[in-house]
């Protein structure tokens, strides 16, 4: 049903009315206050110059009549100047006393005018008295009043008359096409994008459209991009349904306000078997929980919708063929204004993943049970060991002090009284016992390097590895360049630390004997992304192959007769550098000096 | 019948005649000498006149000039006091040859002024004086500061507010003003500025009673009767 402009209260035309006719009205006011203004200045002004024509014309014959006393005459020409307009009321006052009067005074609406009376009398202007002239404003007032009646009557004429012309007009070039466009697109059918926007107008030269012509032509055009946007829109529907239907995952909604599912995907079906309209019944899915996890289902649901916050949830319901069914439930809380309007997510049914996890859980307890066990029969008999080798090493070394010190008693004592092949046996005892003790001490080391607890405190390595450098340069005087950094700090434990700087500058400092020229360099460098400090020497390397096998207890890639040592050293310090939970590696070329490398991760 | 008609006739012919026996004068002047009752010193004596020659005396008031023209024309039958000479510009006024009286046209002031230079006495001062009276205008130097009123009461108010130092009117005028006013400081000052006399003047259609009227002033003024109105109403106010 069309309706017409003028019945609508919020119509264009309307509000364009009244707009024409406040407009109209406050310009009517405007011009019409400063024109009343400026007649009622002019009103004014008209009857200043009655009070100049009073003094200019009247005055002298005014102050004659005075002068002569001749009363009959004053008031006779005061009758006179009251024929003027407006004049209401004069009087002449001589020495205080009014002499003569007339008209009536006035109390308000009045402007009024003294005018001294004056005489040459001997020569000199006296004053012999004074006129008062009152002239009334009411007649000013009158008019202006008349004035604003007339404007106001004429301006509604004429305010009324332009508003009908404007508003037809306007109703005729603009508004009932709108209205036309209006009733169209609430009749346009969004499935129905092709029918066409015609207007009872006569169409404008194509170059030169007006705004309505624009408006339609762009009303056409928005047409045909909607209806585009629309197909390409139904495409895409088409294609995120199918993705969406196509997963394994169940999308879902639910609308806050009722507590009932908007959308429930075709999945379902497969996952519980219940038909789709089941679901979009009342409680559907509450109803189907498994019993055992509702509550806490429920109130964390609650929970969540309450904080507005995404939440997730595994749970059980209870299929059409009574099975249980895990669901994982990938929730999102829909907000609008800042409250929760929807609830969105998918289900995905993980009870193959959920057996899978019961059956691990129970392999992993099994598991765990038997590392336990294994472990504790393990540090049992590590400790064992260790009581063993200790035990055995401290043990080995009173029948090993007596072994020594009876051959080098022999040696001394009865030394004149063997040969030489004698002696050579006895010394050779002596350096073979000296040896097992030096093993025995290096193996207690090491028990001591596992066993030891440690203590992380701040080191200085720079001020350690002079130190140990220092006590080395003590025992044998040789030419040896040393290049410390300064200041490098680690978190270690300073004793066994000593125990690593000891046997790698010692090895050093062992190694480069044969050289000329010693250079032994400490500092710090980037590997793999990580910090490392390194002692660096020149002497005799190491062929790489054998570089797995330096850090093993007892592995010596020299002879005893080139180079001392028990091959436990390097043993001890990979130990020492896993126990700060570091890594330690070497780099090294046959001639051309090795490089260990090693940081502390404690 | 006849006899009834004779004696209407002669009742109506007497009346007539009673009626063609008032005569009406235009005066101008004030009291003591006229007033509207016919009691001023001048009425009482043209009264007088006029009745031993068989006429009742009526007057009006009109303005000086307006009065000559009336009589000129007609419309009344007379002047009651003018100057001489009058009939030269009004050729239809005939001159009483027999004055009524003489005016005198003296000053009054609250000061003592000497006027013994007649009319050039009035120089060095302000003077009031009616305006028309043309004897005054002829005669008051031109130099003199003059002030013209409409009224003999406006003459001595301006006196009395010192606003002139003295006024020129009429002698027993304005004796009468001062004695009726009780004023006292105000004197007539001496001698008079002029004496006029005066005469009364008829329309020409009254030529034959010009000499008779004389003829009965003269008369009034030998058997005492003048004499009597001068005592009853002038000699009181000097």
């Amino acid at each position: 049903m069309k309706s017409t402009i003028y019945g609508k209260k919020n119509s264009i035309a309307r509000k364009l009315l009244v707009a024409v006719i406040l407009m109209s009205s406050a310009m009517t006011i405007l011009t019409s206050s400063y024109q009343l203004y400026n007649n009622y200045q002019r009103y004014i002004e008209e009857i200043n110059v009655r009070f100049t024509e009073i003094q200019t014309i009247h005055l002298k014959n005014l102050s004659d009549r005075l002068w002569t006393a001749d009363l009959q005459a004053l008031k006779s020409n005061l009758q006179e100047i009251a024929v003027l307009p407006d004049i209401q009321y004069m009087e002449i006052t001589e020495t205080n006393k009014i002499i003569s009067s007339y008209g009536s005074k006035q109390d308000s609406n009045v402007l009024e005018k003294n005018f001294p009376m004056t005489r040459i009398h001997k020569g000199e202007e006296i004053s012999i008295g004074s006129l008062f002239v009152q002239a009334t404003l009411n007649n000013a007032y009158n008019q202006v009043l008349t004035q604003v009646f007339e404007i106001l009557i004429s301006n509604a004429i004429k305010t009324f008359f332009l508003a009908g012309f404007i508003l037809f007009i306007f109703n005729y070039l603009v508004t009932r096409h709108l209205q036309s466009m209006a009733d169209f697109t609430t009749q346009l059918d969004i499935t129905k994008l092709d029918s066409q926007l015609n207007l009872d107008r006569k169409t404008t030269h194509a170059n030169n459209p007006d705004e309505i012509e624009i408006l339609v032509q762009a009303f056409a055009s928005m047409q045909e991009k909607l209806a585009t946007s629309i197909s390409k829109l139904k495409e895409r529907e088409l294609h995120y349904k199918e993705l969406v239907e196509t997963t394994t995952a169940i999308p879902w909604e639910i609308d806050l306000s009722t507590d009932l599912f908007t959308y429930v995907g075709p999945q379902a079906i497969n996952v519980l078997g219940y038909p789709i309209t089941e679901w979009y019944t009342e409680n559907f899915w509450r109803d189907h929980i498994n019993p055992i996890d509702t509550d806490n289902v429920i109130n964390l649901r609650k929970k969540s919708i309450n904080t507005r916050l995404d939440f997730e949830l595994e749970y059980r319901m209870i299929s059409k063929e009574g099975k249980t069914i895990w669901i994982r439930d990938d929730v999102k809380v829909v907000l609008k204004d800042d409250k929760p309007i929807k609830l969105q997510g998918y289900m995905f049914d993980i009870t193959k993943r959920k057996l899978d996890e019961i059956e691990l859980n129970k392999h992993r307890n099994n598991l765990e049970n038997l590392i336990s066990e294994r472990t504790t029969e393990l540090i049992a008999s590590n400790k064992e060991l260790e009581s063993f080798a200790y035990s055995v090493s401290h043990d080995l070394r009173a029948p090993l002090r007596g072994i020594d010190g009876f051959s080098q008693i022999l040696l001394e004592d009865f030394g004149h009284k063997l040969d030489s092949t004698g002696l050579d046996y006895l010394t050779r005892i002596r350096t073979a016992a000296q040896m097992m003790g030096q093993i025995i001490n290096d193996l207690l080391l090491l028990s001591r390097v596992t066993r030891q607890d440690i203590v992380i405190t701040e080191v200085n390595l720079s001020t350690l590895a002079y130190s140990v450098l220092t006590r080395l340069q003590e025992s044998t005087e040789r030419n040896v360049q040393l290049i410390i950094e300064d200041n490098l700090i680690a978190q270690a434990d300073q004793n066994l630390i000593t125990i690593v700087f000891e046997n790698l500058f010692g090895n050093a400092w062992k190694y480069t004997h044969n050289n000329d020229k010693t250079i032994i360099e400490f500092s710090k460098t980037i590997k793999n992304n990580k910090t490392y400090f390194y002692i660096k020497d020149n002497g005799i390397g190491f062929d790489m192959q054998f570089v797995d096998k330096i850090f093993q207890p007892f592995q010596r890639l020299h002879n005893n007769s080139e180079f001392e040592g028990t091959g436990i050293g390097l043993a001890n310090v990979s130990r020492v550098i896993h126990r700060h939970g570091g890594d330690i590696f070497a780099e090294s070329t046959q001639g051309g000096g090795s490089t260990f490398y090693f940081n502390f991760n404690s | 019948m006849l006899k009834l008609c004779t004696s209407l006739i002669l009742i109506f012919f007497s009346f007539s005649i009673q009626a063609a026996q008032e005569i009406t004068l235009n005066t101008t002047g004030k009291p003591p000498l006229n007033t509207p009752q016919l009691t001023g010193f001048m009425d009482l004596v043209a009264k007088e006149a006029f009745r031993r020659i068989g006429y009742t005396l009526k007057t009006v008031q009109l303005p000086a000039e307006r009065g000559l023209i009336n009589v000129n024309a007609g419309l009344e039958d007379g002047e009651m006091s003018r100057i001489n000479g009058l009939n030269k510009l009004y050729p239809n006024l005939i001159q009483v040859p027999e004055k009524i009286m003489d005016w005198e046209f003296v000053a009054f002031s609250s000061n003592k002024i000497s006027l013994t230079q007649g009319w050039q006495s009035l120089l060095p001062y302000s003077v009031a004086f009616i305006n028309g009276w043309k004897i005054l205008e002829k005669n008051v130097p031109i130099k003199t500061d003059i002030t013209k009123v409409r009224t003999p009461e406006q003459l001595f108010l301006m006196l009395s507010k010192n606003r002139a130092d003295l006024i020129l009117y009429e002698r027993w005028g304005g004796l009468l003003y001062t004695r009726t006013n009780k004023i006292t400081a105000i004197k007539q000052l001496q001698p008079p500025l002029a004496t006029k006399k005066m005469f009364i003047y008829l329309h020409k259609k009254h030529t034959t009673l010009i000499p008779k009227l004389a003829s009965s002033l003269k008369k009034m003024k030998l058997d005492g009767t003048y004499k009597v109105y001068y005592n009853k109403v002038l000699a009181p106010l000097e």
